[in-house]
């Protein structure tokens, strides 16, 4: 593939620059990222000692519409996954004003909402799924007065991907896509994608091989004030007989995404459903590693709200691609300049439930069908998920703007075998921020939070419990941030062992090029996601650093 | 004319959700754990296997159920003709038995055979095993090793428990589930969980070998190498892959207990029968208990060969040896009041501390019961 993306180098180059007199127009900018820790990461109750390094410095030069980009990465001890000193990104763009666009190298891509391809990078959750290859893409408008869009696009390369949970095991995948997207009148587009891949999936010294296709249709219909959007995507996933499934396997699903937003006067409204069942399977063998399921390159929308308080997303919701229906309802209500509310309310589950139908020691899962699969469930067995978010802001006077909140979710994780045993967590949680600007420089910034919690698998006979932050922010604008945050709760079953964590935290914008971040003190850590990709992050005590430099 | 819009996209909105009541989804489905053992009129013997050579003087004796027999016979003999029986128990209602370790004796070769009996009637005999014992052999097995990381508060543990229960139920569900021994492992993930607390340094210890496991449960290792995330299939057919493979080492065990004092010794010979010399070996000696009584908060209320303690020093002893050697140790233990010797296990097995291709492997492993 570098061999390949030379040749389309040198082709743009020569085409780029060798037809009439060479003018050269030279851009260039750089950016680093350096991010320093060193203290004490908890696993469990078990400390080590954690130190990480990484310095990141993006560079892109732009030559006459020919764009090099190139990542320099020192990444020893990096924080998640594996170390890397060395190139990590290089990609040339080139731009031609037909409407032609072609990349060769590292891209991320997102085909219209994701169903069918989504790869991107997260890096503080450590998850990258770039592709390493070509991208051509032709978009071009034809008309004015009645307008006709065209989008065409094809990929081809390689990815990837490290497992979080298990950085030395990286599953690669060659993928190639075409894509194509049509506008024949202004409010309506239909778009068709077609995804190819072969994977390579290790478990130590066997390689699972898988090959796969994804097609997609999707439409939109959009208007000033109206958007309806439905996607719906098809994986065929074939398993390659080895050591491990010794039978060929053919896994079959299939996804819908449908959205709907409209705004009328001062109201804003908008409703998600989704219907993933890209790998729905029995109970004993869900597995987020089973070569069947959803892809890497997938990521389709989450249709949960994200949310920006502490403590709301201390608990978020895991959505499973393989298997969840649902959706969402979001209202924004602006009835002045200085009031806005937003309401909204998710609702998630399984599709099914199974019953075991061996009456001996073994177990043989059976799945109760159902007509209404369609949609979500709040039966303990399909593993409900529920969630109503009110939040109010206000802005009181030039200097004054308040914000308060109530969250309250609902998650069951159903316990096949024991039922009675399933775990049900509630949060009732209520953030609340005030902001004061004592004079044009200095602003004041308090955030409260207070979560109250029901576990039903603590051990203790109360499973009752609270979590508190509280943090207050000093803004000396433009340049200074320093922040003072801390945690409480009063669950006995922490695994932590903890009940309270204290973090300082200062940024200084030392001109426009340069920002500096310190901060000392314990994390709480915790599930951490990111567009549906979560992970672990582990409570960490001690002392980071991050300079982003911009030229 | 605008609200009339709104109400045409918002019926076209609803009418695909509707539509997607119509809408056959196609999606895959896995075949079940289930793997019966096929019926049959007569006992089929499993272990100790034909012409084998045992280094116990307690072996298992062990052999596939008949459907209608409520009990079995068993008759162990020096001669072929079962002129004279050295065994001659009855009434057994499992399929699995263990003399004592009076009964047999060293550099001896013996016949065995069962029938199956119910109340009116008894099957025929079943077909003859030989097998010799020599408490000097050491050979290497099949045998496996799977450590699985739980907790007592784990939702998503209880199937990879119920999955190993099964298999250490000896129901068949793998080629041969006698040699799939298991230690469970349990963790920090969530707090409270009685078997971590009663052995935290030991438990951290086992936590420490594998990275994520205090944090990610269930994690299965088999050999030494992560299994994946759980799946009864997946895991299934590695356990399979493995167990058809002999191990290049070879662990032999011969303990004696004092069941008054509670006290007794472990002598572990180990022996590397082929490879390269390697300079990361370490052996454990791990006590376990099963059928231990505990209403979880995850609903699970028997446990299974869960760690209670390492004998030897929690990060292993140290396992110097090459191709052809064969060392010798001993290891005195005591079972404290708290742990049901009945039900108590000694497991000893030679690992690597280094991860080689992501995996510290397990060369070798033995178990025997206490008592």
């Amino acid at each position: 593939m570098i061999k390949f993306t030379f040749i389309v180098t040198a082709i743009v180059l020569y085409s780029n620059l060798s037809f009439g007199q060479i003018n050269l127009n030279v851009d260039a900018s750089v950016s680093n990222l350096l991010r320093y820790g060193n203290g004490y990461e908890y696993s469990g109750n078990i400390r080590n000692a954690k130190e990480y390094f990484e310095n990141l410095t993006d560079a892109r030069l732009n030559v006459n519409g020919v764009i090099f980009g190139i990542r320099y990465e020192v990444s020893d001890p990096i924080e998640y996954g594996l170390n890397f000193v060395g190139i990590r990104k290089r990609y040339i763009e080139y731009n031609h004003e037909v409407g032609i666009s072609l990349r060769a190298g590292d891209y991320w891509e997102t085909i219209s909402r994701g169903l069918s391809l989504n790869v991107f990078e997260d890096r503080p959750l450590g998850y990258d799924t770039g592709i390493d290859g070509v991208r051509v893409t032709y978009n071009k408008t034809f008309g004015k007065k009645n307008p006709f869009r065209l989008k065409a696009q094809l990929l081809g390369g390689d990815i990837e991907y490290s497992d979080y949970l298990d950085p030395d095991r990286i599953e690669r995948y060659k993928v190639r896509g075409a894509y194509a997207e049509i506008s024949p009148l202004k409010p309506i587009t239909l778009g068709l994608n077609y995804i190819y891949s072969t994977g390579e999936l290790p478990d130590q010294d066997v390689l699972t091989k898988v090959t796969s296709d994804v097609p997609e249709v999707n439409l939109s219909y959009t208007t000033q004030d109206f958007e309806f959007y439905i996607s719906y995507a098809h994986k065929s996933s074939i398993i390659s007989p080895n050591s491990i499934y010794t039978n060929s396997l053919t896994g079959l699903g299939d996804g819908i995404y449908s959205s709907l937003s409209y705004s009328f006067g001062n109201v804003g409204l908008t409703l998600d459903y989704k219907n993933y069942r890209f790998d729905i399977t029995l109970p004993d063998n869900r597995s987020n590693t089973r070569p069947t399921r959803m892809l890497p390159y997938q990521n389709p929308p989450t249709a949960i709200k994200e949310h920006t308080s502490v403590l709301i997303s201390r608990n978020p919701h895991v959505v499973d691609f393989n298997d969840e229906v649902g959706g969402q309802i979001d209202v924004a209500y602006v009835p002045s300049d200085k009031l806005s509310f937003n309401f909204n309310g998710s609702i998630a589950s399984r599709h099914y439930q199974y019953t075991d139908t061996d009456t001996t020691a073994n177990i043989s899962y059976q799945r109760t069908e159902r007509s209404g699969s369609f949609l979500p469930d709040l039966d303990d067995p399909f593993s409900p998920f529920w969630e109503f978010y009110l939040e109010g802001e206000y802005y009181a006077s030039e200097k004054i703007y308040t914000k308060l909140a109530f969250a309250r979710q609902s998650s069951t994780l159903y316990n096949q075998l024991n039922p009675l045993s399933s775990e049900k967590l509630f949060t009732s949680t209520i953030p609340v921020e005030f902001k004061y600007s004592i004079d044009e420089d200095y602003t004041i910034k308090f955030t409260g939070e207070t979560q109250w919690v029901h576990n039903s698998i603590r051990i203790s006979e109360d499973k009752n419990f609270t979590n508190q932050y509280l943090a207050l922010s000093l803004q000396r604008s433009p340049n200074v941030t320093l922040t003072f945050s801390s945690e409480f709760t009063s669950d006995d079953e922490e695994p932590s062992g903890k009940n309270s964590w204290f973090l300082g935290e200062a940024t200084y914008q030392i001109n426009q090029s340069n920002t500096v971040g310190v901060s000392y003190g314990t994390e709480r850590g915790g599930l951490k996601c990111t567009n549906g990709i979560c992970r672990y992050v582990n409570p960490f005590s001690g002392f980071r650093l991050s300079v982003a430099t911009q030229f | 004319m605008q609200v009339k819009k709104y109400i045409t996209g918002l019926l076209l909105f609803l009418s695909i959700i509707i539509s997607s009541l119509f809408f056959q989804s196609c999606e895959s489905n896995d075949s079940t754990l289930t793997n019966n053992t096929p019926a049959s009129n007569v006992p089929v013997l499993q272990q100790p296997e034909n012409n084998s050579t045992v280094s116990t003087l307690s072996p298992s004796f062990n052999w596939s159920g008949v459907n209608s027999a409520s009990s079995y016979t068993l008759q162990v003999s020096e001669s072929a003709a079962f002129s004279v029986l050295i065994l001659d128990v009855q009434g057994i209602t499992s399929t699995l038995y263990s003399p004592a370790p009076n009964v047999l004796n060293d550099s001896s070769t013996y016949y065995w055979r069962v029938k199956g009996v119910n109340a009116t009637d008894s099957t025929d005999w079943s077909s003859v095993y030989g097998f010799a014992v020599s408490l000097e052999s050491i050979n290497p097995t099949n045998k496996v090793l799977v450590e699985l990381y739980t907790n007592t508060s784990c939702i998503p543990c209880v199937e990879a428990n119920q999955y190993l229960d099964v298999i250490n139920n000896n129901t068949g569900t793998t080629i041969n589930d006698l040699n799939v021994i298991i230690l469970r492992v349990h963790t920090t993930l969530y707090a409270g969980d009685p078997f971590y607390l009663y052995n935290q340094e030991d438990n951290n210890a086992r936590m420490s070998v594998y990275p994520g496991t205090p944090t990610s449960n269930p994690r299965g290792y088999l050999l030494g190498a992560f299994m994946s995330n759980f799946s009864s299939s997946a895991w299934t057919n590695k356990l399979n892959e493995k167990l058809s493979v002999t191990r290049s080492f070879a662990v032999n065990l011969i303990n004696t207990y004092d069941p008054v004092s509670r006290s007794g010794n472990i002598s572990v010979k180990i022996k590397q029968v082929s490879g390269e010399t390697l300079s990361d070996l370490v052996y454990n000696v791990a006590l376990s208990e099963s059928e231990i009584s505990y209403s979880a908060p995850n609903g699970e209320t028997l446990f299974e060969n869960t760690l209670r303690d390492l004998i030897t020093p929690p990060s292993g002893q140290t396992l110097n040896i090459s191709a052809g050697q064969t060392n010798s140790y001993d290891h005195n233990y005591n079972i404290p009041a708290e742990i049901n010797h009945d039900h108590a296990y000694i497991t000893v097995f030679a690992q690597r501390t280094n991860f080689v291709s992501g995996v510290k492997e397990v060369m070798a492993v033995e178990r025997v019961k206490i008592r």
